[in-house]
């Protein structure tokens, strides 16, 4: 599916790790701007697909085009230069160092860095906790910091991994303003997430994933619906 | 310059004791001025001294800020990156030998000398230590260590004898007497303690600590990690080369046992354990009270006081294992500032 | 010139070599392999076992043999007590954290070693005449140190196999958390496995007393080589610390016929750099070894 706006092309990539294949010859396409939600069951390869992806693991064979360059294996630091970013499911900030001092690490590619730190300071409601060390806030706010880095690189993609996560309700709904801001200036993100409700009313576009391949993919009305989707997750009679 | 007030949990400065706030309320509201009137002091004393103290005493001193210099180098890489330097005293050593050939069989003054094994140390070091700095953590620590044996042994080999002289050591004839090596040593130091506080404050120091904090997600975040641990490198070995000359000018006696000894390494690790890693003042403060406890441990037990330094290490990372610097910051005796 | 006689004398020499440092080397693999500590203390508990032995001798004239079986059990016991002291209140701490603290204690045991027992150097006269292996002449000392080498790990790797503490060992070894969920007191397993580190490093002691000079600082030359030896052979590897052991022997032996020791040691850790940059992991180690 490449067209001039295809932002992200995964294609035939596997990922093996000896006689395990974490990720079977997935291949898709995503477009600039989009809202996309990478869901499946534990296991299905999806934290893997996105190491693949943004350089933390090199694939076993196939590749990766980010806004039609070849990034295929290229490390992290790389990849975040170019404008893909991502953050990490178990979230990662740096501890020992204050919430002001966690964004401005991420000044090497913008401009006027204290500026763009004060106003995601500022979007995030930690302005006035500025100066107090990471690892003394909350889960939650920790959660704000990670994506606040992401962004003060000013990224055109962004990669979530599992953002909600333990998160309340009143944070996932400062988190989905957030990327719903980006979006509107055009950004994509794609979207590692368990929280169903949330996948289905906002995700533009939605790939399932099991066993380490694309099971299906489409628009979450049509995706809910199907089936073999509802398998993968709800064998039995669960309600997620 | 006031800090904002920090409003962290578990923080509530009307309960602390007097006497913290005090000192944090003093630091706090000095002026510029005042530190530098401090600063300036402090350096005015040290100045004095020698023309004061007995020779002894000189040396002691000396010998004070040798280590806090080299507490100051190991700090610029192992303490702020958190890359663990095991093998210091290989580039100590290394730069007391280029210093020592260079002014027996090259005949340079002195300075010349310094500089020349400063510069050498540093490019050859980094460039032998580069490839390991692939290596996590423990990994680096040991192929470090390794090296500096690999160094000393090198020193020792009969193969090199002819420019080493081998384990017969080289004498020579310092010009700077005692006095002029504490000069240069306390000038040294200071200037290494004005270069840890600009970097400290610089967005190069924040992304060292970026980098002992959690690599990958600053890399994530576009820090360039291999340039950064190179820029480290080189500060960390310049300084050892550098030092390593100064030591071989106090000692006027070299050989390999004696510049490649362990304590080069483990002495400015101790001080910047102590003091606090990744801090301006933790090498001055591990400096200080480490000197002083192994002169007090040493006068009082001689017998037994490298075993009560070990006790120490111990004890220091058991209940400080951020040293004392970042003690401090964290119960709020002194302000958390890049600048301390 | 290189005959086949010399090149088998080398050969046994160091075989009996590596043997020792092997039996060194698979207890600072252990240690690794179930905590990701690496002891830098290691180097002491074999200097303690070395004293061990000479005292059982001078003082009560007992074969290191004999002094070994009496202070094996003892070192256990004492490695035991460290962990539980020290390495347990660190367990969830940085590596550095751990480095420091033994290499704290490193220099703790070895200058209490000095105050205890003095600098003096010493040594065992015992079973020191000649013997002919395989054309070699050895003194009786060395194939006997061999045995009791080759018997102790023996016994470790059976221990470790079959017993139920061995499996408790080796589940934590593979996956703390998994162990821990299976109802296994990772704390406890620590304590056993730095426990035997200690003993077989220990034993290993016993038997450098026997063969070399005993003295309070004598514990570093074989903290180096053992980590030349774990690190080729892989850390957390047993067998590629016994197979590393010996194999360091017998190229120890061979260097040190050919150029003199001090080179020797210098080639073993230029090779141990090298394996570092070439593969972390060593021969047959984790993979999730060095780099990012």
């Amino acid at each position: 599916m490449a067209s001039a706006d295809t932002i992200l092309d995964v294609t035939d990539v596997t990922k093996r790790f000896g006689e395990l294949v974490a990720v079977d010859d997935v291949s898709f396409g995503i477009e600039r701007g989009t809202f996309v939600g990478l869901i499946g069951p534990n296991g299905a390869g999806k934290s893997t697909l996105f190491n693949l992806i943004t350089g933390v693991l090199s694939p076993t064979s196939g590749s990766v085009h980010f806004d039609g360059e070849d990034i295929t294996g290229n490390a992290l630091r790389k990849n975040a230069e170019r404008g893909l970013v991502r953050t990490f499911q178990q979230t990662r900030v740096l501890e020992r160092m204050t919430v002001r001092e966690n964004l401005l690490i991420a000044s090497q590619l913008t401009n006027s860095p204290e500026s763009r730190a004060q106003e995601l300071l500022e979007t995030i409601e930690l302005a006035d906790k500025q100066d107090t060390l990471a690892r003394d806030l909350s889960f939650g706010q920790q959660k704000l910091i990670s994506i606040s880095q992401v962004l003060m690189l000013e990224p055109e993609l962004i990669l979530l991994d599992e953002p909600l996560a333990g998160v309340n309700p009143t944070m996932e709904n400062k988190i989905l303003e957030i990327m719903r801001s980006q979006l509107e200036r055009g950004k994509t993100f794609v979207l590692v997430e368990h929280d169903m409700d949330v996948v289905m009313s906002e995700c533009d576009d939605v790939v399932v994933m099991e066993s380490g391949s694309v099971l299906t993919r489409g628009p979450p009305s049509t995706v809910q619906q199907n089936e073999r989707v509802l398998e993968a997750y709800f064998g039995s009679d669960d309600d997620e | 310059m006031t800090v904002a007030q920090d409003t962290s949990v578990g923080s509530d400065r009307d309960l602390l004791s007097s006497g913290q706030a005090w000192l944090y309320d003093t630091i706090v509201s000095a002026s510029h001025t005042q530190f530098v009137g401090v600063l300036a002091a402090i350096v005015v004393v040290l100045l004095a001294l020698p023309l004061v103290l007995n020779s002894y005493l000189v040396q002691v001193l000396f010998t004070v800020f040798l280590f806090t210099g080299l507490a100051f180098g190991w700090n610029f890489m192992s303490g702020f990156t958190g890359y663990v330097d095991f093998g210091y005293a290989g580039f100590i050593g290394f730069g007391a030998y280029l210093t020592v050939i260079s002014i027996v069989d090259f005949g340079f003054p002195w300075p010349l000398a310094l500089l020349t094994a400063m510069g050498v140390t540093a490019l050859v070091g980094t460039a032998i230590s580069v490839p390991m700095l692939r290596l996590r953590g423990a990994y680096f620590a040991i192929a470090m260590l390794a090296a500096a044996t690999a160094a000393q042994l090198l020193a020792s080999s009969s193969y090199l004898r002819p420019i080493t002289r081998g384990g017969s050591g080289i004498s020579f004839f310092p010009e700077l007497g005692l006095t002029g090596q504490y000069y240069l040593a306390l000038t040294i130091v200071l200037i290494l303690g004005y270069v840890t506080y600009r970097i400290a404050n610089a967005p190069f120091g924040l992304r060292l600590l970026a980098i002992r904090d959690d690599e990958t997600l600053a890399a994530s975040l576009g820090v360039k990690t291999v340039r950064e641990k190179i820029l480290g490198m080189l500060l960390h070995t310049a300084v050892a080369g550098l030092l390593g000359g100064v030591l071989a000018f106090n000692l006027s006696y070299i050989d390999p046992n004696s510049v490649f000894n362990i304590q080069y390494t483990e002495f400015p690790i101790v001080m910047v354990l102590f003091g606090g890693l990744g801090t301006v003042l933790g090498p001055v403060i591990g400096g200080v009270i480490f000197v002083v406890l192994y002169e007090v441990l040493w006068s009082t037990f001689p017998q037994a006081y490298q075993f009560l330094f070990g006790a120490a290490i111990v004890a220091v990372v058991l209940f400080m294992p951020e040293g004392i610097v970042e003690y401090l910051k964290d119960n709020e005796y002194i302000p958390r500032w890049r600048s301390l | 010139m290189v005959t086949l006689a010399l090149l088998t004398e080398l050969l046994v020499i160091g075989l009996f070599l590596g043997a020792f440092y092997g039996l060194i080397a698979i207890g600072l693999s252990l240690v690794f392999g179930v905590q990701n500590v690496i002891n830098l203390a290691h180097g002491e508990f074999v200097m303690l076992g070395a004293y061990a032995a000479f005292y059982g001798w001078a003082l009560l004239s007992l074969s290191p043999i004999v002094s070994l079986v009496l202070s094996l059990p003892l070192l256990f016991a004492f490695g035991v007590f460290l962990q539980w002291l020290l390495l347990e209140r660190i367990n969830d701490k940085t590596e550095l954290a751990s480095l420091i603290l033994t290499f704290g204690l490193a220099l703790s045991l070895r200058n209490l070693a000095q105050f205890v027992f003095s600098a003096n150097y010493r040594s065992i006269d015992y079973l020191t005449e000649s013997v002919s292996i395989l054309g070699a002449n050895v003194s009786l000392n060395r194939p006997l140190g061999f045995g009791v080498a080759i018997a102790v790990a023996a016994a470790f790797f059976l221990f470790l196999r079959y017993s139920d503490w061995g499996k408790a060992i080796r589940a934590t070894s593979q996956n703390p958390a998994i162990a821990k969920a299976c109802g296994i007191n990772t704390s406890h397993v620590r304590m056993v496995s730095f426990g035997l580190g200690a003993a077989t490093a220990g034993a290993a002691g016993g038997i450098a007393g026997m063969l070399y000079t005993i003295y309070p600082y004598m514990g570093l030359q074989y903290l180096l080589k053992s980590f030349v030896v774990v690190v080729i052979g892989g850390l957390g590897s047993l067998v590629g610390a016994a197979i590393g052991g010996i194999g360091f022997g017998v190229v120890e032996s061979i260097a040190t016929y050919q150029l003199s020791s001090n080179e020797a040691t210098m080639i073993a850790f230029v090779l141990l750099v090298v394996m570092l940059l070439v593969r972390p992991q060593g021969l047959f180690g984790r993979s999730d070894a060095g780099g990012e």
